[in-house]
């Protein structure tokens, strides 16, 4: 509803008194922030605007917002979306805090020396020309921009959030670090069988007979797809949870299997040589779909036993092989593998053992069956805003890439030339990191570090310029999820808070600086109309996938995709041989054996006998949320949580402070204790708490997963191989 | 002519308040003219380097604010802007044919803008005080703007930077404002008393 305001009848009142000011007056007009009221063209009633949630999370709702006088009032799950199916989760209610927050970062600042935490306000005019003139210096010294090096991660999967990797190619040749810290272990495994991660349909979960959760909490990590399972449970199917701790989920399940961690591997194929013997596997569909089940089959008699894998695993025989044949038996079943369980040294090696168990029973192509860990087949974007060139005259032939989970280390050996200024956007190494004091350490060394963020994270507080960045309500862009099927547009729903910009706004300012201090020195296009750019992001592939002719249609709602929501279903594998690979000549080429293999994860540490995790929980993303008043009022300091017996032998009672050390670093936190985690281990939730030097990651140590180099460059981080000694603190 | 004077010098302070709270010239703040205005006996400096990046820790960012200057953050637990308390302000400025100049893109209760309201207010009581004008309609909209919204917050506000801040300048004017805020409190308590 509108409500329009007479512009006459104010203005009559302005100008009277404007008028008298034409005179002397010892109250002369002076009006800076405020000003006369106008009618706006602004609608001051109640509208609703399409939003999508862009964090890195399976769910990636659809979101309504409802918008107030130009003020988010209210944001829902769209119903549309049958997969968000009406409601978002915890962190997406608290969105208005982040966007109302006063804490948020509004201007671009300066530092006066990394760390000093001593800031100024400047405008966008002086970041952006002391930015360019540091890459035109820069340029000039090296005769290369290969010194300028960004580091961009998941903070906003929005399309057109990839801007600014597009920037950096439009100015010469970057080093980018490259790599990925989340799943690559597990997408080189899944492409070794399949050739690349595809999954299906989380909404049809309801077909499934047989559902193991493998290291997967997804009532914390992905509620929605909770839903899906439960309902196959009310027709039946039975949930069968696998994890070192018994989590949320697993204390929903009808089973849960408390495993060795890093052992899941010899659980698969303990299963899979019970599946052998009792002949419960469908050669019909091995027949037909795989290669080099012989060569499976061979090391599964020589070498894996049911006694074996009780030994490795922990998993009695008995309920390693009543598993198997409920498994191999149920039809379908589906196994969804979280990604946890790849972030070990061998964690690669265990995805490819429990994809096996899926081919071997004939469950991949089928709906309600399968492997589950992600899929890409909705991203087919054209990432047109990361399509620049470089300008004519640039040094050097090509990018150089450096290793995103090896960044301390790489930043400071590159020589050749050697890196001189850092770009963080949707990202916070400083926390994020294995030993995140390395990073701030090898930051220190750098010329120019520049970080485009919403809040003050440790990674904004070694930086020189902060450009501040608009929450996703604040501008117009399209989103997918990597789990469910659905597109959805962004709408933007309010004006950006302050002098806040996005990535794209940032990265077009920034190229028309570049020209006017040096023409031709980038090539990145000025484009004010950002609808322009999304037309360019979408091609007839996209468009024929969910079924629409143009985006503009998303104005409706959110579309899911019409075809291929059965992940292989054609049995059109794209490995080389077209065929599902047990005997993978590609994982022999990258080093690794050729058939999944059982390999042990790193030993367990003598001189520190715990080993941790720092888990995901449901109230935070990595560096966000936690930090809101909302989060931290729940839960306001990082903890540990111990078994009773470890809390027995030493002497801790609950709430007690411990310092939990290693050899990398360090937290000082209170113990939380609980018998959901194994006397062995020790768990914290993976989240920044503002101000709180004790970060998760102080004690992982850079240490590669076995897989991750084909298909992301690099390895990943085994962020659950690392081991802890805990002692406590008197007060 | 007394209340002209009067009116003047309320309005010049506002004034100065308000141009510190938006951040103008604030390299080289000033504080003399305030202490000027208010015949306080505080020492004059200028603002040093220190103090300069001090005001930003207070009331700017990057990081958490130290002394955030919203309404709202003071009238609720919920740290928090754009919520009911921001737009009870934003109706005042209405009332008044007044918006902020960025509208939806700033609180309305910022502080330099609800001190910007303020020596609004006072100018247009000054305006119709000069033409000898009924000025009772503005200065109960003065008063009721002043005792719902400015003094409400603005010593709270005051008392936490004068604990937080490690700089003289910058406790040194919210000491000024704390007390012009209670002198101007104490004023209006004695007009009303006398109507």
């Amino acid at each position: 509803m509108n409500k329009k305001i007479s512009r006459r009848t104010f203005l009559k009142g302005g100008m009277a008194t404007i008028g008298l000011a034409a005179c002397s007056s010892l109250f002369p007009f002076s009006f800076d922030k405020l000003t006369l009221l106008e009618a706006s063209e602004e609608n001051t009633g109640e509208m609703t605007f399409l939003n999508a949630c862009p964090r890195d999370c399976y769910d990636t709702c659809s979101i309504i917002s409802t918008v107030k006088d130009g003020v988010l009032k209210a944001i829902n799950g769209n119903p549309a979306n049958t997969y968000t199916n009406g409601h978002v989760c915890a962190k997406g209610y608290s969105y208005t805090r982040r966007v109302y927050s006063p804490d948020r970062i509004k201007y671009p600042m300066r530092q006066k020396g990394r760390g000093s935490g001593k800031w100024e306000r400047i405008s966008w005019d002086e970041a952006y020309t002391q930015i360019a003139k540091e890459i035109l210096r820069i340029k000039h010294e090296y005769g290369s921009t290969l010194p300028i090096c960004y580091n961009i991660g998941t903070g906003s999967m929005e399309i057109l959030h990839n801007a600014p990797k597009g920037f950096f190619a439009s100015i010469g040749y970057p080093t980018i670090a490259a790599g990925d810290p989340c799943w690559p272990a597990g997408m080189d495994a899944q492409s070794f069988d399949m050739g690349t991660i595809y999954c299906n349909d989380p909404e049809t979960f309801v077909n499934s007979k047989y559902i193991i959760l493998w290291g997967q909490n997804a009532a914390w990590t992905s509620i929605h797809s909770m839903h899906f399972i439960d309902k196959a449970r009310k027709a039946g199917a039975k949930l069968v949870v696998i994890d070192p701790v018994l989590t949320s989920t697993a204390s929903r399940a009808d089973e849960y299997i408390q495993i060795k961690p890093a052992s899941d591997g010899a659980l698969a194929l303990g299963m899979a040589r019970h599946i052998l013997d009792k002949k419960l596997y469908d050669a019909d569909w091995l027949e037909k779909n795989a290669i080099g089940t012989e060569d499976f089959f061979q090391y599964l008699t020589n070498e894996v036993s049911l006694e074996w894998a009780e030994k490795e695993s922990g998993v009695p025989k008995k309920v390693i092989a009543r598993l198997a044949e409920e498994y191999a038996t149920a039809k379908p079943a589906n196994i969804w593998i979280g990604y946890g369980i790849q972030r070990h040294t061998n964690g690669g090696q265990m995805v490819r053992s429990i994809d096996a168990l899926a081919a071997l029973t004939g469950n991949i192509g089928k709906s309600g069956g399968g492997a589950q860990y992600g899929q890409l087949q909705t991203w087919g974007f054209n990432y047109n805003t990361t399509l620049q060139k470089p300008p004519a005259n640039s040094g050097g032939t090509k990018p150089r890439n450096i290793d995103i989970n090896n960044f301390a280390h790489d930043i400071v050996a590159t020589q050749d030339p050697p890196i001189k200024m850092i770009w963080f956007a949707s990202r916070s190494a400083v926390s994020q990191d294995p030993d995140p004091e390395k990073t701030r350490q090898a930051l220190k060394k750098m010329d120019l570090v520049v970080t485009c963020d919403q809040f003050m994270t440790p990674t904004v507080a070694m930086s020189d310029i902060v450009l501040p960045v608009t929450t996703f309500f604040e501008s117009l862009g399209v989103n997918v999820s990597y789990w469910q099927y659905w597109l959805s547009l962004n709408e933007k729903a309010i004006k950006p808070m302050y002098e806040t910009k996005d990535d794209l706004q940032i990265a077009m300012d920034l190229s028309k600086k570049l020209n006017e201090l040096e023409p031709g020195s980038c090539t990145f296009p000025v484009i004010s109309n950002r609808e322009d750019w999304l037309d360019k992001e979408f091609n007839p592939d996209v468009y024929k996938l969910f079924g629409i002719s143009d985006w503009r249609e998303l104005r409706k709602g959110p579309v899911k995709a019409k075809t291929g929501l059965v992940a292989w279903q054609d049995g059109k594998f794209e490995t080389p041989s077209k065929k599902y690979e047990f005997h993978s000549e590609l994982a022999k080429k990258y080093k690794h054996p050729a058939i999944p293999s059982y390999l042990p994860c790193v030993p367990q540490s003598k001189k520190y006998p715990l080993r941790y995790f720092s888990s995901h929980w449901p109230i935070g993303t990595n560096v966000q949320f936690q930090n809101l008043d909302w989060m931290s009022a729940i839960q306001k300091e990082p903890f540990l949580e111990i078994h009773p017996l470890t809390a027995q032998k030493y002497a801790l009672k609950e709430g007690d402070k411990v310092k939990a050390y290693n050899d990398i670093g360090s937290i000082t936190v209170p113990v939380h204790i609980t018998s959901t985690v194994p006397p062995d281990m020790a768990i914290t939730y993976a989240a920044w708490y503002k101000d709180n030097p004790n970060l998760a990651n102080n004690l992982v140590k850079v240490r590669n997963t076995d897989m991750g180099s084909m298909k992301l460059n690099y390895p990943g981080t085994a962020f659950h191989d690392n081991f802890i000694e805990i002692k406590k603190i008197n007060n | 002519m007394e209340k002209i004077k009067l009116l003047h010098y309320l309005w010049m302070s506002y004034h100065s308040f308000s141009d510190y709270y938006q951040q103008k010239n604030i390299r080289n703040f000033n504080i003399t003219p305030i202490n000027n205005y208010l015949n306080a006996h505080y020492d004059n400096c200028y603002f040093s380097d220190d103090d300069y990046f001090e005001y930003f820790r207070l009331f700017v960012g990057p990081d958490r604010l130290a002394a955030a200057p919203f309404e709202s953050v003071y009238k609720t637990n919920m740290r928090l802007t754009m919520q009911e308390d921001t737009l009870r302000v934003r109706k005042c400025y209405e009332k008044a044919g007044l918006m902020v100049k960025e509208k939806n893109t700033v609180p309305d209760d910022h502080l330099g803008i609800e001190l910007e309201f303020a020596c609004y207010l006072i100018g247009q009581i000054g305006r119709l005080e000069e033409k000898n004008e009924n000025t009772t309609l503005i200065e109960q909209e003065y008063f009721s703007f002043f005792k719902e919204h400015l003094l409400s917050w603005v010593p709270q506000h005051c008392e936490e930077i004068i604990n937080v801040s490690s700089s003289k300048s910058c406790v040194q004017i919210a000491k000024m404002l704390n007390v012009f805020i209670k002198k101007e409190a104490q004023r209006i308590c004695q007009e009303e008393f006398h109507e």
